[in-house]
């Protein structure tokens, strides 16, 4: 790069008085000076000194102005070249111009008009530098920016490829662009199969179809995209098997205009099968804690079992029919609570498969109402079936709705005891009705004792029981279990002293897809809030 | 020679029937409650020579039930046999944090109980207390 002083001049001129003047008034402004009398001396300080300005004289024998303005510049360095003219040479002043000489003055040479041309000279080597440094400035940072650019999108490219997740982009007409590794992984496509050759309905159901046309295509620009939210659905591979997945999507905008979609998914057969693992797990450890309480339940019945025989020997002995009579309704009772007792913890503690066909919950109904007509009449209870008529039927695991009803009408039973309750005679409904937000409703009502405020809450979870000896706390829990299977619920209604009201609602809806709706019920429960027990 | 009366206070209709029977054979005239409101009101009218009491029942319960005999001038001299499910200990413990709580001592029953009962235990038991 040229010498960075700017203040030094070359002066080209065959008048020796103008040289010596020029000079004078140019060493007097500070600059570095050189002088030379024809156009060969010039060029040959030049070459040596590469002063960045050079005044020379226009006409000279030999080589004139205009020839050394050519050859310096042909040299190409950045310095700047003004011509000195005498009075009529305006066509050669206007051609060196034209061999971008930076300026002329005029013969007789004024300092001010010297300094301002030599001021502006220099200005534009200053500019001239200045760009070249920038441009090899920009240059450098181009490169750089490369570099850079380059290193994020590898980065990005990574991350794309060792995400967990599956990750499938479409472009805005829905044909996939990007298919990451564990999409390809579980899929058993690889990217050469997909990328631009299927589109996202191609692997996707028809619900992520329905999701891209409302949401992630430029058909519906304006779309709010609903963040957060995700939707379970099925991928399919290349053998042509459904896998579930949870799904989130995203629409890419660039500038308001839809460039595509990006799809996230996660393979749902893992977790599946840690929900099922952790529903049977807690199902266990709720057993395996309360095996004291079982153990207790066991010895009072046992009590039980001893005291009637106790009670039937006297009877023998003494050959007395009511101790007879007595003892063995003793021992009745005691073998009655121990197979009820095993009944409760086989259904709790078995992952049975409910099976599910449109029945009329009316006939359930009457044929608990019919099935728990002896005990009833035991107990001096009035149970009433008090069905609606014209009911839709729903789908349900008819031996499970059994199960329960028998369940809640034993309880209100129970509630109903004459010497816990001081009634002459309890009365038990059993009603099925119509209900605004579901398919099916059904009441156990009774005016029994009713259940304390405290005790709402704990009705329906493990081994909770206010019958003491007689409960083994485990109807009411297998009455929640069934309901939810259901994805039904059930409500309590209790005042005490007045009588309880307990209500099964069931929804409605084709059999099928309560079928194969287990692995949802497990979502249902893993994710959403459980129904509320006493509500 | 009268039989001696025996109250037997038990929401449980087992515990009833075989305490009953062990009663009368053994040549006791049982009386039977199946609450404590019951039972007190039985204890007054009858005046039994001594009470088998529950310690677990629904509402009133056993324990309250207990104190009321124990702070009765006319009823506090009967023994109770206190029959229950809960371990001698704990009940005990209960009877002290009771106490303590509203400052009145009650004196320990005469006999307590686990449940199910022994026939023989308990009627042993039995005649120890009214022995005394």
């Amino acid at each position: 790069m040229a010498e960075t002083n700017l203040h030094r001049v070359l002066l080209v001129d065959d008048e020796e008085g103008i040289r010596k003047v020029v000079s004078i008034a140019l060493k007097d402004a500070g600059y570095e000076v050189w002088t030379a009398e024809n156009g060969e001396q010039g060029l040959d300080i030049f070459r040596r000194q590469q002063p960045p300005l050079v005044l020379t004289d226009i006409k000279m024998p030999g080589i004139d102005g205009i020839e050394v303005l050519r050859r310096i510049k042909a040299m190409e360095t950045d310095s700047e070249v003004i011509i000195i003219t005498g009075h009529g040479e305006m066509e050669l002043a206007i051609s060196a111009l034209q061999l971008e000489a930076s300026d002329f003055i005029t013969k007789p040479i004024h300092d001010e008009a010297l300094f301002i041309s030599l001021k502006r000279a220099e200005e534009k080597i200053f500019l001239k530098r200045q760009l070249r440094d920038y441009t090899e400035n920009l240059e450098q940072k181009v490169q750089e920016a490369t570099a850079e650019i380059q290193r994020i999108s590898d980065f990005q490219a990574n991350l794309i490829d060792n995400s967990l997740d599956g990750i499938v982009a479409g472009n805005k007409e829905g044909e996939i662009v990007i298919f990451n590794s564990s999409a390809q992984l579980l899929t058993g496509y690889s990217e050469e199969e997909v990328v631009d050759k299927l589109s996202l309905g191609d692997i996707y159901g028809p619900e992520v179809e329905e999701k891209w046309r409302t949401n992630w295509c430029e058909l519906n620009r304006n779309a709010v995209e609903e963040a957060g939210t995700y939707l379970d659905t099925t991928i399919r591979t290349r053998e042509g098997e459904q896998i579930p997945i949870r799904l989130t999507g995203v629409r890419l905008l660039q500038a308001d205009q839809v460039m595509g979609c990006v799809t996230f998914f996660q393979d749902l057969r893992d977790i599946r099968r840690l929900e099922k693992q952790l529903v049977q797990s807690e199902r266990m450890a709720a057993i395996g804690q309360t095996s004291a309480t079982i153990a207790h339940a066991i010895k009072n019945i046992v009590g039980g079992l001893k005291g009637g025989m106790f009670v039937v020997n006297k009877g023998f002995e003494l050959s007395n029919q009511d101790y007879l009579q007595n003892g063995w309704d003793m021992v009745q009772r005691n073998v009655s609570k121990i197979s009820s007792l095993a009944m409760d913890l086989l259904t709790y503690s078995k992952e049975r498969k409910p099976e599910y066909r449109l029945a009329q919950v009316n006939e359930v109904a009457g044929e608990v109402v019919d099935l728990m007509k002896a005990r009833a009449e035991e107990f001096k209870v009035n149970l009433i079936l008090d069905a609606t008529d014209g009911l839709e039927p729903v789908a349900m695991d008819v031996s499970g709705i059994h199960q329960c009803l028998v369940n809640l009408v034993s309880n209100a039973i129970d509630a109903c005891w004459p010497e816990i309750c001081g009634h002459e005679r309890g009365q038990v409904v059993v009603r099925t009705c119509r209900h605004p937000d579901w398919a099916v409703c059904v009441e156990v009502e009774d005016n029994g004792c009713g259940i304390e405020e405290g005790d709402k809450e704990k009705i329906f979870t493990t081994f909770f029981s206010t019958k003491g000896a007689d409960g083994t706390g485990l109807g009411l829990m297998n009455v929640q279990k069934i309901a939810r299977e259901h994805q039904g619920r059930m409500e309590v209604e209790s005042v005490l002293n007045k009588g309880s009201l307990f209500r099964l609602l069931l929804p409605s809806g084709p059999a099928e897809e309560r079928q194969n709706g287990s692995e949802s019920d497990l979502r249902e429960n893993a994710s959403l809030e459980p129904p509320s027990a006493g509500a | 020679m009268k039989k001696k009366k025996i109250l037997v206070v038990d929401d449980e209709l087992d515990m009833r029937t075989f305490i009953t029977t062990l009663l009368e054979t053994s040549g006791y005239k049982p009386i039977i409650a199946v609450n404590g409101e019951e039972g007190i009101l039985k204890a007054r009218e009858k005046k039994p020579a001594a009470i088998i009491l529950d310690v677990m029942m629904p509402r009133e319960g056993g324990i309250q039930m207990y104190r009321e005999l124990k702070t009765d001038e006319e009823l506090k001299d009967i023994p109770v046999i206190m029959l229950s499910a809960i371990a001698k200990k704990t009940f005990f413990h209960s009877q002290q944090v009771l106490n303590t709580y509203r400052g009145q001592k009650v004196p320990e029953p005469a006999a307590y109980i686990e449940k199910p009962p022994e026939t023989e235990e308990l009627l042993q038991v039995l005649e120890q207390c009214i022995g005394c």
